[in-house]
């Protein structure tokens, strides 16, 4: 942590419970969170998404890596520590196996994303009234995962 | 896409013919591929769910990646010529570029399910709320 080469992207950072650490809409400025300790819930319109409590987890990087601003809010829980991956996408570059970590691990979010849509979709299906997607609709996303 | 061609390159090709099925649904292969000419189709339960066509597509990232078998069978429609990467997690760790190339789709792939998903749970929501609203008021009636 203290190595010289590392310490100017990378930033150990605690903030209390509450905090917005990411707001949805806001420019990335290209840097990443990895969670060291605490828990943390992504809300995304102001609605809940999920619960993020394992050390070890990142989030920002979707905007990193799609350049946009962020797709959502991120907000202290309960008191975190983490640390800030500055310059992310150069540090990427030059640690492809933390690329391929976090390919792995928006795999893992977009097939339980996924898997949820899929449970929601076929609840409606069962109540038999009006389906709140077209199916065309539902299978332009549920396409090429393969 | 073209980033991932060039790393493609490196990659041997198979050429399939017509109808030549890519990745058969719940296989499990650990292989990545790329297209590099041609046109495939997804098939799922036996109909077909999209079509892929664009050179540098990837097909098998998901199942690589996590390790679980495909869901959906690939097929060719008049043919193509695909690289094969046999070890996914190697070809992605020597080639950073096609790392991010696919780390950069999933993340435009969880971005769209996302929203959808807020979409479809606010729509849910509303749904609920109806249905109580129409039996408060059939109690009032």
């Amino acid at each position: 942590m203290a190595d010289k080469e590392t310490e100017s992207w990378l930033k150990f950072d605690f903030f209390p419970a509450g905090t917005e650490l990411i707001v949805q809409g806001r420019q990335a400025g290209g840097s990443f969170m990895v969670l060291k300790e605490g828990e943390v819930e992504v809300l995304r319109d102001g609605k809940f998404v999920s619960t993020i409590k394992q050390p070890g987890a990142i989030f920002g990087e979707m905007s990193v890596l799609l350049e946009r601003p962020h797709s959502a809010t991120v907000r202290a829980v309960t008191d975190v520590q983490l640390y800030v991956i500055n310059d992310a996408l150069a540090v990427l570059e030059a640690h492809p196996s933390w690329l391929l970590q976090i390919a792995r691990l928006l795999a893992q979010r977009v097939n339980t994303t996924t898997a949820q849509l899929v449970a929601l979709k076929s609840r409606e299906a069962e109540e038999d009234d009006v389906l709140v997607l077209p199916t065309n609709v539902f299978s332009s996303w549920a396409d090429p995962q393969i | 896409m073209e980033q991932i061609l060039v790393a493609a390159a490196t990659l041997p090709v198979s050429v399939l013919g017509p109808r030549a099925v890519l990745v058969n649904e719940g296989a499990r292969t650990g292989k990545l591929y790329i297209l590099k000419s041609g046109d495939l189709e997804v098939v799922r339960d036996g109909s077909t769910v999209a079509a892929i066509g664009d050179p540098g597509s990837v097909i098998g990232d998901m199942s690589a990646l996590l390790d679980l078998p495909h869901s959906a069978t690939v097929r060719t429609r008049n043919g193509a010529e695909v690289h094969v990467a046999d070890d996914a997690d190697a070809f992605l760790d020597a080639h950073p570029a096609a790392a991010r190339h696919i780390a950069k789709l999933l993340a435009a792939r969880l971005h769209k399910t996302t929203a959808l998903l807020v979409d479809m749970r606010r729509q849910a929501k509303v749904r609920e709320d109806q249905v109580m609203f129409d039996k408060i008021f059939a109690l009032l009636e």
